[in-house]
């Protein structure tokens, strides 16, 4: 394949990693807007949900659709342990940002290390098989049925989710808690439950993350980090609490990414996101989306 | 005999990396996870200068003002960003010097690492063993009291009142961008010290020792000690240097020790800030006034 | 009329507007050295956001600033408060892990004074007359231990007015001072502010309590809508008809 079909794969293949980071990057959004928490432990969170779909698919070898309701169940229930158990008390007793990121980050270790002595540290994956096969010629070699269906379920996810923020009453409260927290409760609203439910929510959004990831390249305990570095800073590109700024950054940085390899090995790769993320701090803070904290 | 020098020379190296954590961390109030990649960067510059012929204390020096100067690159952004973004900055510059680690091939060894480091000399002595903890324990000693002076000075006052509120600092005169790239700078250079003592004492580097999960541990041991206190972070290096050498007794399977490890300290940091956020001998922080 | 040697503080036609509302349309006022100047207006009418504009918390979107004759306009605060500008705010601004002393201390330390290499090297001790004599105009020379995040709100105002003291600037603005406090507090303030004119302070204070504008002013800054509506002497624009209609009758 001559070079330039190398890179317009490179391309096609950016978009659909693309869009697995912005499902994982929207939670991380979603909390840090509504509850202040820079919720590292999210990435943690996200294997979680991975390794239980694995679990179930592979060693007990049941349907996918039970596998996806135990990943929804485990990250739901890690989510929320962390958010009432954890953040919430901390929040209440007024730690500092930095005890609470802290408290993060010792919790993103924590399910990195229960996840390694569990399933050991090798990457587990699934084969997707047949998915794989190509739709198209060469050219656009990339797009098989698996990319098509990543594309296709994170665009309705997002497309869910903002209906829930825009037409729901728990979008209505959470975007109101966002706004001003203390004029929210004044008013009625039980932001402790409010913020509960963005911790379920953003554990239930990142289960679909988990399962194309498992049938993609794998998910690896070690990843954790990573994976929550690049939400991290797919939220701050696209702006804090911004729906569609987390999609665009994060087909931005997957395309980023993927296109790097054109040019420079792997290994470099993480480099570019973090350039990105390095100018774009020092020029716009608030994101591409965001407004000004 | 062996062993307990081993220890020891392992508490000071951690003790150095504490201290510096500390005047970030406990004094001005920045959280950073860089300080593995500045301690690597003490270490590879005396590995690769000595290598070459230079003396153990000129290379020494060198890693100490590479590492200031890259200290740099986390400084400028934090004037205008704070929290989780300056956090997301340190990391990158750590996960950044970790890729470069092991993709430079050419410098660095990549995976396969430098070897045959000289051992630390001063005026032509090599020192090994007994005589190297010595010069450490010094090492120690003369870094914790520059630290003490330095936190109980007007700069010392600056960092803590920068710690609090950078406006309220700015309206009175300060310059606020300056004394955080003054205390990143010393920081770093402090780690780079340290990563240069490292370097000759295993006589080795390679990658897997300056990765982020030194930063988390040297976070650690400030955190438990009790930030902002100097001493508490030595306490923290202390127990925190001491205590995997337990788990080498406990009978696991292999992989499983250095996993258990981690999760041990992963957990330890979320019950000191939940439980304890003043460590085990710090003081409980005035609330803040309410601004408005 | 004035020359800018007789004015410490020059603003020229000064715009602000935040998220397409326009809170200063074309502000222009001095104030004359030795004199401690007075804004009043409704809440709204732009005196906290013109403060802020003066010291430098917020970027005007046109118009000039000089201090002393020099332009400022573009120098961040700290480089403001470096040629002689100092301020309060509305909230007690204190730092919560410092005591009032050291809050005091750092606030009459010399920049110079607080550098890195220079506190390796050596750390000099401040004069204590000018501390102390802060603390005891503003009452708090028995709390010289406290964590000033222990002290009381109206005894963090007084610190606030004491690290202004301390910082002996010539130029002090002053945002609400007197909010919230007992009015015994509150003529201690009063006799603050005598004091600094007589030390050759210049001052310009936004506040609500006309009794106290009424006591002290020199000069009083009346702004409505954005804009100087009308400025003067503090008797004759206080009695002036229609700032009583538009302001004073509400």
């Amino acid at each position: 394949m001559d070079s330039l079909a190398l890179l317009f794969n490179l391309f096609l293949d950016g978009v659909a990693t693309g869009a697995v980071y912005s499902l994982i990057a929207v939670g991380f959004s979603l909390l840090w807007w509504l509850a202040d928490i820079q919720h590292l432990a999210h990435g943690g969170i996200t294997l979680t949900a991975g390794y239980a779909i694995f679990f179930v698919v592979a060693s007990l070898d049941l349907p996918l659709p039970l596998g996806i309701v135990a990943g929804l169940a485990v990250a739901a229930l890690l989510g929320l342990a962390l958010e009432a158990g954890v953040y919430q008390p901390m929040r209440l007793r007024g730690s500092t940002e930095m005890a609470l990121l802290t408290a993060s980050l010792g919790a993103l270790i924590v399910i990195e290390y229960s996840l390694t002595l569990t399933f050991g540290p090798e990457s587990v994956s699934i084969d997707s098989g047949s998915l794989r096969t190509p739709l198209l010629p060469d050219m656009l070699r990339a797009v098989d049925r698996f990319a098509a269906i990543t594309v296709g379920v994170t665009l309705a996810v997002f497309a869910g989710l903002a209906a829930l923020i825009r037409y729901t009453m728990l979008g209505k409260a959470m975007r109101a808690v966002a706004e001003n927290a203390a004029l929210a409760e004044v008013v009625g609203l039980r932001v402790l439950r409010v913020q509960r439910m963005a911790a379920l929510l953003a554990a239930a959004l990142v289960t679909p993350a988990a399962a194309l990831l498992l049938y993609g390249n794998g998910v690896t305990p070690s990843d954790a980090l990573h994976v929550v570095l690049t939400a991290a800073t797919i939220a701050i590109i696209g702006g804090r609490g911004s729906i569609g700024g987390a999609l665009l950054a994060g087909l931005l940085v997957g395309i980023v990414e993927a296109v790097m390899q054109w040019q420079f090995s792997v290994g470099w790769r993480l480099l570019s996101t973090f350039g990105l993320l390095y100018l774009l701090l020092l020029w716009r803070p608030q994101g591409l989306f965001g407004s000004k904290a | 005999m062996n062993y307990a020098i081993h220890i020891l020379i392992t508490v000071n190296i951690f003790v150095l990396l504490a201290l510096a954590l500390d005047l970030l961390v406990g004094y001005a109030g920045l959280m950073s996870l860089a300080h593995g990649a500045f301690f690597g960067i003490g270490a590879y510059s005396t590995a690769l200068l000595t290598k070459a012929g230079w003396p153990a204390l000129a290379a020494q020096s060198a890693g100490m003002l590479l590492a200031a100067l890259l200290s740099g690159l986390i400084a400028i952004p934090s004037m205008r960003v704070r929290g989780i973004y300056l956090l997301i900055i340190t990391i990158a510059v750590q996960i950044m010097f970790s890729v470069a680690a092991q993709n430079w091939i050419g410098l660095t060894g990549g995976d396969a690492g430098l070897a045959n480091i000289p051992p630390y000399s001063i005026f032509g002595y090599a020192l090994r063993g007994v005589y190297f903890l010595v010069v450490c324990t010094a090492c120690s000693v003369f870094w914790f009291l520059l630290c003490r002076r330095l936190t109980t000075s007007p700069f010392g006052r600056l960092l803590r009142a920068l710690r609090d509120d950078e406006v309220g600092c700015a309206a009175l005169g300060k310059n606020v961008v300056a004394a955080k790239m003054a205390v990143f700078a010393f920081s770093a250079a402090l780690a780079a010290f340290s990563g240069s003592l490292f370097a000759h004492y295993t006589a080795y580097v390679d990658p897997r020792s300056f990765e982020i999960g030194v930063s988390i541990l040297v976070l650690l041991m400030v955190m438990l000690g009790g930030a902002g206190t100097l001493t508490g972070p030595i306490l923290g290096a202390i127990v925190l240097s001491v205590l995997p050498e337990a788990f080498k007794f406990l009978p696991l399977p292999p992989g499983a020790a250095a996993a258990s490890r981690q999760l041990l300290f992963g957990l330890m940091l979320v019950l000191v800030v939940y439980f304890r956020p003043q460590g085990l001998i710090g003081r409980r922080r005035s609330q803040i006034a309410t601004h408005g | 009329m004035d020359s800018k040697s007789t004015a410490v503080l020059e603003i020229v036609d000064l715009h602000k507007h935040f998220q397409g509302i326009v809170v200063l349309q074309g502000v222009s006022l001095s104030v004359r050295r030795g004199r401690i100047t007075a804004l009043i207006g409704s809440n709204g009418a732009g005196k906290s956001t013109l403060l802020n504009l003066v010291s430098g918390g917020l970027q005007v979107d046109r118009g000039v600033i000089y201090l002393n004759g020099q332009e400022i306009s573009a120098l961040p605060a700290f480089a403001r408060a470096r040629l002689g500008l100092a301020r309060t705010f509305q909230h007690p601004r204190v730092f919560p892990s410092l005591t009032v002393l050291e809050s005091v201390r750092f606030a009459a330390t010399a920049p110079r004074e607080e550098g890195l290499l220079r506190n390796l090297v050596s750390a000099r001790a401040n004069t204590e007359e000018r501390l102390y004599e802060s603390l005891r105009l503003c009452g708090l020379e028995h709390k010289s231990g406290v964590a000033a995040g222990d002290l009381s709100y109206g005894e963090q105002k007084l610190l606030m007015l004491a690290q202004v003291l301390a910082n002996d600037a010539e130029f002090l603005c002053f945002d609400e001072i007197c909010a919230g406090l007992e009015p015994d507090v509150v003529g201690l303030v009063k006799e603050m502010f005598v004091k600094l004119a007589t030390l050759g302070k210049s001052i310009l204070f936004v506040e609500h309590n006309l009794e106290l504008v009424r006591e002290i002013a020199d000069w009083v800054v009346f702004l409505h809508s954005g804009e100087v509506f009308i400025e003067g002497h503090t008797t004759a624009v206080l009695e002036n008809p229609e700032v009583v209609r538009l302001y004073l009758g509400q």
